[in-house]
């Protein structure tokens, strides 16, 4: 059977890549190399010199990794900054997740927080309920609202979300400033700014939107 | 040759969700996905031919196969350096005895990769018109060539010139401009990857 060492952290360690069991960080700790880890929770600071490769990991705090992450199952309610391409099953954000240049790829994202990424974001199904700050998002069904719209008597309708691209089956909006959307079908809710949009399925959309240009041919329904 | 996404999804009868679900798998290489500048702004074209039969091995196989085996089988990066079950590809009688002596003297191996694998599947398919003596000529001068080919996005081009056999290895993407009094035979490595894998989807 393997040997896997779990690790508990509480000051400042740095150690080596390697593959562990179950890693807790309370503290600070530095892992030089790539990590085969089976379960990592991080209270305090990581910083993986390397990729990381791992079952489970919960970000209270915060984590930096170096390489690509492939991840089942990311929790992150701290903060976490991949300068890799990351992948997961399953990844649910209720702090901030910044990946700037590299992908980020997972069968279902739900965003409760802020997430920020310069490439692409491919999910089956993306939940943004948070704030999204992205080039290109593609996948199945993208939902993206938010739980800010009590603007004030006087403030201006704040456009939360930037996408410059979407790509996907169905998506549903609110807030969102975007450059080109293109999916079979697309309800565009409060303050969506969009320059293109090629629907060839059902166009809903809110008086409060500004669409520029509207390709395929799309059934329009204004609410 | 190029087809545009939105004419792909058409042709094919596919979503983008589908489509993205098989990049994130490896079902579709993300070096096909090529983008360029359009006059709305940005646009993604595929190589025409590579993806309309990728889709439609995918088509095929999906319902008989798990999203991750699929991967697997059709991912040439996940697949080209793993090792064959040798026992089984002589039991199935796929290889031919001789090819594999052959190549694996001129190559100095002992296991045998699913690139190896798949370069002598497609040698067999010359075997009529290329003899045993000349291939191994032809291995010999190339292997240092051969050797670095690290995917499938090539073709080789054999040559018959001066009653002698060449061999010319380009990338899939460039074309063969020569003298139509050249006899050749073209062989795909991406062709011959699908078929293989069509063919003896239970290797993998």
């Amino acid at each position: 059977m393997e040997n896997r060492v779990n690790l508990e952290i509480d000051g400042m360690k740095k150690a080596a890549g390697g593959n562990y069991g179950n890693v807790v960080i309370h503290g600070s700790a530095k892992f030089e190399g790539n990590c085969n880890i089976l379960s990592l929770l991080v209270h305090g600071a990581g910083k993986i010199e390397g990729n990381l490769d791992a079952k489970e990991v919960q970000v209270n705090g915060s984590l930096k990794v170096e390489g690509n992450t492939q991840i089942k199952k990311l929790l992150i309610a701290g903060e976490m900054k991949c300068e890799g391409d990351l992948k997961t099953e399953k990844l649910h954000v209720s702090g901030v997740l910044k990946s700037d240049e590299y992908v980020m790829y997972a069968d279902e994202i739900i965003v409760d927080g802020v997430i920020k990424n310069e490439n692409e974001i491919n999910a089956d199904h993306i939940v943004v309920h948070g704030k999204v700050k992205a080039q290109s998002m593609v996948g199945d069904r993208i939902e993206i609202a938010t739980s800010k719209l009590d603007f004030g008597l006087f403030a201006k309708p704040e456009r939360i979300h930037r996408v410059n691209w979407i790509e996907c089956t169905n998506l549903q909006a609110t807030a969102l400033k975007c450059e080109s959307i293109s999916a079979h079908d697309v309800t565009l809710s409060k303050y969506c700014k969009v320059d293109k949009v090629y629907c060839d399925g059902t166009l809903t959309y809110d008086a409060s939107c500004q669409i520029g240009m509207i390709e395929g041919n799309p059934t329009m329904i204004e609410r | 040759m190029t087809i545009t996404k939105k004419e792909l999804l058409k042709l094919t009868g596919i979503s983008y969700g589908q489509l993205y679900r098989w990049k994130r798998s490896g079902l579709i290489p993300e070096e096909w996905f090529i983008k360029r500048s359009s006059y709305t702004g940005q646009e993604t074209v595929f190589p025409k031919d590579k993806i309309i039969e990728r889709i439609a091995t995918i088509q095929e196989l999906k319902d008989q196969y798990s999203l991750e085996v699929l991967s697997q089988m059709l991912s040439t990066q996940k697949v080209s350096k793993s090792m064959m079950n040798e026992t089984l590809l002589e039991k199935e009688r796929i290889l031919d005895g001789n090819l594999v002596a052959l190549y694996k003297e001129v190559f100095e191996k002992e296991g045998m990769t699913y690139q190896d694998t798949l370069l002598i599947y497609a040698f067999m398919s010359i075997q009529d018109d290329i003899k045993l003596k000349e291939m191994k000529t032809i291995l010999k001068e190339n292997k240092n060539a051969m050797m670095s080919m690290d995917s499938f996005d090539y073709v080789l081009w054999f040559l018959y010139i001066e009653k002698k056999w060449y061999l010319l290895i380009t990338r899939a993407t460039n074309d063969l401009l020569i003298d139509s009094r050249i006899h050749k035979i073209k062989i795909d490595l991406n062709q011959y990857n699908e078929q293989f894998k069509k063919q003896y989807a239970s290797l993998f």
